[in-house]
C-alpha cells in the first residue's frame, strides 16, 4: 500500500478477479446457444446439423472434426417450457427423418423451431369446453377411464402448449355415447328447400316490417330470429316461410309465385329443416353433421309424426323456432346442461303424456340423481343428460339388453367386469345396470346395495339365507372391510396432520389403497369373490399399514411435546438460577457503589 | 499464597499459561470489563438477534450434513431429515422458526435504535452496518426458503424473484442472475444453496464483527444523558467539561448475565414452537402445476402486495428508494435531537411507513 505501484497492482487484481467471476454468475446458460428441442430420438446431432437438413442450424467452421458425444458438453437443451413443440407426429415408422424432411424442403415441411406447419386438424380435437379446464395436464397427465392419458412423446409439454395443436370441437359434433351405439342410417333423398325470390345481400324487408309491427307476437319472433345463429349465417325469414324478402308491401311479399308458406305445418317442419341440414354440401362449411333428419325419422318422435301424431317433438320444439342457437351456447335450449329441462318441457307434462301411458317424473328423479347433481349443480359436462342415453335426434329408449352398452359407454371398466358375470345375458330375466342402480334416479352407490333395505339391494331378488344371499354378504364383508380400513386410515392421517406431523408420504401410500378399493368396487360386478378379495385385501393391508404409520406419528408428536415440557422446565430452572445470580450481582454492585459514595 | 497457587484448577493454570504468553487478561479486560450507563434500554433485541444467528449456524451445519442440494434429491433429503435422522425434525424446525424470529428481532432492533435516535452522530456507520446485517438476514431467508424444494418453496421463490424481474432496466438480467436462467430450476437451487451456506454466512460474520467492534469502541448510546442535548463529536467538546457522574453497570458479568437470561427465554420459545408447530413440507415442487395461492415468505409479502396495487415500476422503485433512504438515514437526518418529542416529522413518517408495511403484509396474508 505504501508504493503506488502496489496499489495499482492490487486495483488491477481486483478488477481482473471481478471480470473473471462476473460472467460465472450472470451468464446463466453459458455463451453457447441452447438446443431448442428435446434430445429424445435425436442423439445424432451431426446427422442434421452437419448438412442443415430440415432447417437445422449448420455447425460453425471451428467445430470441424467434433463428434456427436461432445455437443452436449457445451450445448444444453433449452428450458422445456420455452421450447417449441416437439415432433408433431409419432416417430414409430418414421425413424429416418431425412426421408420426409430433405434439406431442399421437398415433401414434409422443414423443421423450423417454433414454426410447426402441420395443419391443426390432424390432432385429436378437445371434446369438451375449456372453461375451468385450462390446466389440461391436471386430468390428462395421468388419465383415467374417461380421460385419455397424454402420449409419451408429449412428455415435458406444459398445459399452455396443448392448444397449439388441439382445438375444442363444437359441442354439437361432440361424440355422445349413443352416437357410438347407433348404426348409421342410410340417408334418404334431401327434401327440396322452399323456392322463393332472392333478395340482395343484407336485404330482408320481412324483418324490417315485422320487427317494428304492432303485432306483438311477430315483433318478438323477429327479435328472437335476429339473435339466432340463423340470422348470423344469413338464413332469413323467407328460407323457412317463403315469400319475397325484397318486396316492399305485404301483398307483394306474399303474392302467389313467391313460395309464401306462412307458418309451416308441424308435420312439414323436419323436412323443412332437413332441406338445408341434411345437405352435406351446405353443412360442410359449418362442420355440422347431416344425419339428424335420417335419425329423426327412425326415432319415436319421427315415427309418430309420420303417423300423423302432431303432439310429438319436432326440430323447433327442442331447438326453438326462431331463437335457434348453437348447442354450445349457454343460452341455447339444447345446451348440455339445459337439455334435461327442455325434454321435461313435454315429458313432465302429465296431460301431454297421458295418451302415451309413460311416466312424467323422469326430470324430478334425474335432478336428484348423481348424474343430475353433477350436470346441473356442478356443471360437470362429463355427466350424462337425457340425450346421452336416449340419443338426440334418434331419440328412443334403449332396449333392456342395450342398457349395459349405454351405461358402459362411460363406465367402460365396470361394463367389462359386468359382462363376465352370470348377471350378464341377453335375457331380460337377469339384472342390468338399472336393476340395481336405477334409471333416472341413479344414486351414488354404496355398500348398502348389498345388504341394506334400499329398493334395489341384492335381497330384492335373493333371499338372505340363500347361496346367492350369502355371496352378497361375502362381497359386502370384503368391500366394506376395506372401505372401513381406508376411512380409519384417512382419519388417522388427519389426526397426525392436525398435530403438525408430515403426512405426505402416508397420503401417497393411501392413494394406492384408494385405487385398489375403487377397482374392487368395479370388480364386484363380476360377482367373483376371489377377484374382489384380491383387491380388497390389498386396499385393507395398505390402509392398515398407513393407519399404523399415522398412529406412530401421533405418538411421536406426544413424545415430542412431553420432552418439550421437560426441556422448558430445565431452561426455566436455569433462568431462575441465573436470575438469583443476577440479584446477587446487583446487590454487590449496590454495596460497592455505596462504599464508593461513602 | 503458594498454597493457593498450588490449589488452582487445571483451567486456571491453562489460563495462566496462556496469559503469560499472550497477555489475555488485557485483551479480556478490553473486551469485557467495560461499563455501560444504567439508563441504557436495549431490550436485548440486538443480542437476541445474535443468539438466533448462533442457533442458525449450529442447526444449519447439522442440516447441511444431510441436505442434498439438487432437484431430484433435495425434497427426499428433507423427508429423511424429518423422518429418519435422530432429532432431525427438531433441528429443522428450530432452523425454520429461528429464521423467522431472527428477521423479527432484527427488525425490532432496528426500530428500537430508530426510536431512541441511537443511530445519530457519532454512530452513523454502526447504523449502516446494521442495515446491511438486516439485508443479509433477509437474503438468508429468501435463499433458505427454496431449499426444501416443495411446492411452497418453489412457487414462493418464483413469485419472489418475479419482484426482482420488475426492477427497471436491469430487471431481466437480475431475474436471470437470481434464478440462473429464465425459470426457477435446479440451477436456482444450487446457486441459492451456495449463497445460503457460503456467501451470506461469510458476509454476515464480517458485518457482525464490524458492527460489534464499532459498538464496543463507542459504547452504547445513552438515551438518558444525551436526551434534549444535541449530540457532539468528541473533538468538538472543548474544553472538556467535568463529566456528570453517571450510574454505570459493568458489561461483564452484570449486563452479559441479563443477555444470557434473555437468550435462555428465547431458547425456551424456540423449543416450544418447534415441538408444537414443527416445520411442514408440502408436495414436491412441480413446475407444471401452479398452486392457487403462490406467495413469497411473510417478510416479503408487503412488497408483493404493493406490486399488485401500484404500477410495476413504482411498486419496485418505491421500496428500493425506501431501503436506500433507510441505509443512509444517519446522513440525511439533519435533526440533532434524540428525544422523540423533538423529532416529530421523522417519527411520524416512520409510523406511517410501519403501519403501511404491517397493513400490506396482513392484506397479502389474507388475500
Amino acid at each position: 500500500m505504501k508504493s503506488p505501484i502496489i496499489r495499482y497492482f492490487l486495483l488491477a487484481l481486483v478488477i481482473l478477479l471481478a471480470a473473471l467471476f462476473a460472467p460465472t454468475f450472470t451468464t446463466a446458460q453459458g455463451p453457447y446457444p441452447p438446443i431448442p428441442h428435446t434430445l429424445e430420438e435425436r442423439q445424432d446431432c451431426l446427422r442434421c446439423h452437419q448438412t442443415g437438413t430440415a432447417g437445422a442450424t449448420i455447425i460453425p467452421d471451428n467445430h470441424a472434426g467434433i463428434r456427436n458425444d461432445v455437443c452436449t458438453i457445451c450445448h444444453q437443451p433449452a428450458d422445456r417450457a420455452a421450447m417449441p413443440l416437439p415432433i408433431p407426429h409419432t416417430l414409430e415408422g418414421f425413424e429416418n427423418c431425412v426421408a420426409c424432411h430433405p434439406a431442399e424442403g421437398e415433401g414434409a415441411p422443414a423443421f423450423i423451431p417454433g414454426e410447426v406447419t402441420t395443419p391443426a386438424d390432424d390432432y385429436p380435437p378437445i371434446p369438451h369446453k375449456l372453461e375451468d379446464r385450462e390446466d389440461c395436464l391436471e386430468c390428462h397427465r395421468e388419465g383415467d377411464e374417461l380421460t385419455p392419458k397424454i402420449p409419451a412423446d408429449h412428455e415435458g409439454l406444459t398445459s399452455e402448449a396443448c392448444r397449439d395443436c388441439h382445438q375444442p370441437i363444437d359441442m354439437v359434433a361432440q361424440p355422445t355415447p349413443t352416437a357410438v351405439a347407433v348404426v348409421s342410417i342410410p340417408v334418404g333423398p334431401i327434401p327440396t328447400p322452399i323456392v322463393h325470390p332472392q333478395a340482395a345481400r343484407g336485404v330482408n324487408v320481412c324483418y324490417d316490417c315485422h320487427s317494428t309491427a304492432q303485432d306483438g307476437n311477430l315483433v318478438e319472433d323477429a327479435d328472437r330470429w335476429h339473435r339466432s345463429i340463423h340470422a348470423e349465417r344469413e338464413v332469413a325469414c323467407a328460407d323457412c316461410h317463403g315469400g319475397d324478402p325484397a318486396a316492399t308491401t305485404k301483398e307483394e311479399a306474399k303474392a302467389p309465385g313467391t313460395g309464401y308458406v306462412g307458418v309451416p305445418a308441424r308435420v312439414d317442419i323436419p323436412a323443412l329443416c332437413a332441406s338445408c341440414h341434411a345437405d352435406v354440401s351446405s353443412m360442410r362449411q359449418y362442420d355440422l353433421p347431416t344425419d339428424q333428419y335420417a335419425k329423426y325419422q327412425e326415432s319415436i318422435h319421427g315415427l309418430r309424426l309420420a303417423e300423423g301424431d302432431e303432439n310429438v317433438a319436432t326440430c323447433s320444439d327442442c331447438h326453438s323456432g326462431h331463437l335457434v342457437l348453437k348447442a354450445n351456447d349457454p343460452a341455447s335450449s339444447v345446451y348440455p346442461a339445459t337439455v334435461p329441462e327442455t325434454c321435461a318441457g313435454c315429458h313432465a307434462d302429465e296431460v301431454l303424456m297421458e295418451p302415451y301411458h309413460i311416466p312424467t317424473n323422469q326430470f324430478e328423479l334425474y335432478k336428484d340423481s348423481v348424474h343430475g347433481h353433477a350436470l346441473l349443480d356442478e356443471q360437470n359436462f362429463r355427466a350424462p343428460n337425457c340425450a346421452t342415453c336416449h340419443g338426440t335426434h334418434g331419440a328412443a329408449p334403449p332396449g333392456f339388453e342395450e342398457v349395459a352398452n349405454v351405461c358402459g359407454s362411460c363406465h367402460s371398466a365396470t361394463q367389462d367386469y359386468y359382462l363376465t358375470s352370470v348377471h350378464s345375458s341377453a335375457s331380460d330375466k337377469t339384472p342390468k345396470c338399472i336393476t340395481c342402480h336405477g334409471r333416472y334416479d341413479v344414486t351414488k352407490p354404496s355398500e348398502a346395495l348389498f345388504l341394506g333395505d334400499e329398493d334395489r339391494h341384492c335381497g330384492s331378488c335373493h333371499e338372505p339365507d340363500s347361496r346367492y344371499g350369502q355371496a352378497a354378504q361375502e362381497l359386502y364383508n370384503a368391500i366394506d372391510g376395506a372401505a372401513k380400513a381406508y376411512e380409519e386410515a384417512e382419519t388417522a392421517i388427519q389426526v397426525a396432520r392436525n398435530v403438525g406431523m408430515l403426512v405426505g408420504p402416508m397420503e401417497g401410500r393411501l392413494r394406492e389403497a384408494n385405487t385398489a378399493l375403487i377397482t374392487a368396487r368395479a370388480a364386484q360386478h363380476t360377482l367373483d369373490l376371489d377377484l374382489v378379495n384380491e383387491r380388497t385385501v390389498t386396499a385393507r393391508e395398505i390402509s392398515e399399514e398407513v393407519a399404523v404409520s399415522a398412529e406412530v406419528a401421533v405418538a411421536e408428536s406426544v413424545f415430542r411435546r412431553q420432552a418439550m415440557i421437560i426441556a422448558v422446565a430445565v431452561i426455566a430452572l436455569t433462568v431462575v438460577a441465573l436470575y438469583l445470580l443476577k440479584r446477587e450481582l446487583d446487590r454487590r454492585l449496590e454495596a460497592g457503589e455505596a462504599v464508593d459514595d461513602g | 499464597m503458594q498454597t493457593q497457587q498450588r490449589q488452582k484448577s487445571i483451567i486456571w493454570r491453562t489460563w495462566d499459561w496462556l496469559d503469560r504468553r499472550y497477555d489475555l487478561t488485557t485483551l479480556m479486560g478490553a473486551m469485557l470489563h467495560v461499563e455501560i450507563p444504567r439508563s441504557v434500554r436495549t431490550y436485548y433485541l440486538g443480542g437476541i438477534t445474535l443468539f438466533f444467528f448462533i442457533v442458525q449456524v449450529i442447526t444449519g451445519i447439522l442440516l447441511a450434513i444431510y441436505y442434498q442440494p439438487s432437484p431430484n434429491t433435495a425434497y427426499n433429503s428433507i423427508l429423511f431429515i424429518m423422518n429418519e435422522v435422530n432429532f432431525g425434525w427438531l433441528i429443522r424446525s428450530i432452523h425454520a422458526w429461528g429464521a423467522n424470529l431472527m428477521v423479527i428481532f432484527c427488525a425490532l432492533h432496528l426500530l428500537r435504535v430508530f426510536f431512541q435516535g441511537a443511530y445519530k452522530l457519532p454512530r452513523e456507520i454502526t447504523w449502516t452496518s446494521g442495515f446491511l446485517l438486516l439485508a443479509v438476514t433477509l437474503g438468508f431467508g429468501f435463499t433458505g426458503y427454496l431449499l426444501p424444494w416443495d411446492q411452497r418453496a418453489f412457487w414462493a421463490t418464483t413469485v419472489g424473484s418475479e419482484i426482482a424481474g420488475a426492477v427497471p432496466v436491469i430487471g431481466e438480467q437480475l431475474l436471470v442472475f437470481l434464478r440462473g436462467g429464465p425459470q426457477v430450476t435446479g440451477r436456482t437451487l444450487s446457486r441459492f444453496f451456495g449463497v445460503h451456506v457460503l456467501v451470506l454466512p461469510a458476509a454476515l460474520i464480517a458485518l457482525l464483527a464490524a458492527h460489534l467492534t464499532l459498538i464496543h469502541q463507542q459504547g452504547l448510546a445513552d438515551p438518558d444523558s444525551d436526551i434534549d442535548e444535541p449530540v457532539k463529536l468528541k473533538e468538538e467538546t472543548s474544553p472538556p467539561v467535568e463529566p456528570k457522574k453517571k450510574r454505570l453497570l459493568p458489561f461483564f458479568p452484570n449486563y452479559v448475565l441479563d443477555e444470557v437470561i434473555a437468550w435462555y427465554a428465547m431458547l425456551a420459545i424456540l423449543v416450544i414452537l418447534a415441538s408444537m408447530f414443527p416445520a411442514g413440507l408440502e408436495e414436491p415442487a412441480d413446475p407444471l402445476r401452479t398452486p392457487e395461492h403462490a406467495k413469497p415468505e411473510w417478510y416479503f409479502l408487503f412488497l408483493y402486495q404493493g406490486l399488485k396495487l401500484v404500477p410495476r415500476t413504482v411498486g419496485v422503485l418505491a421500496p428500493m428508494v425506501g431501503a436506500l433512504l433507510l441505509f443512509i438515514l444517519p446522513f440525511i437526518d439533519r435533526n440533532p435531537h434524540r428525544n422523540p418529542r423533538k423529532r416529530l416529522v421523522g417519527i411520524t413518517i416512520a409510523f406511517i411507513i410501519l403501519i403501511a408495511i404491517i397493513v400490506l403484509t396482513i392484506w397479502g396474508w389474507v388475500s
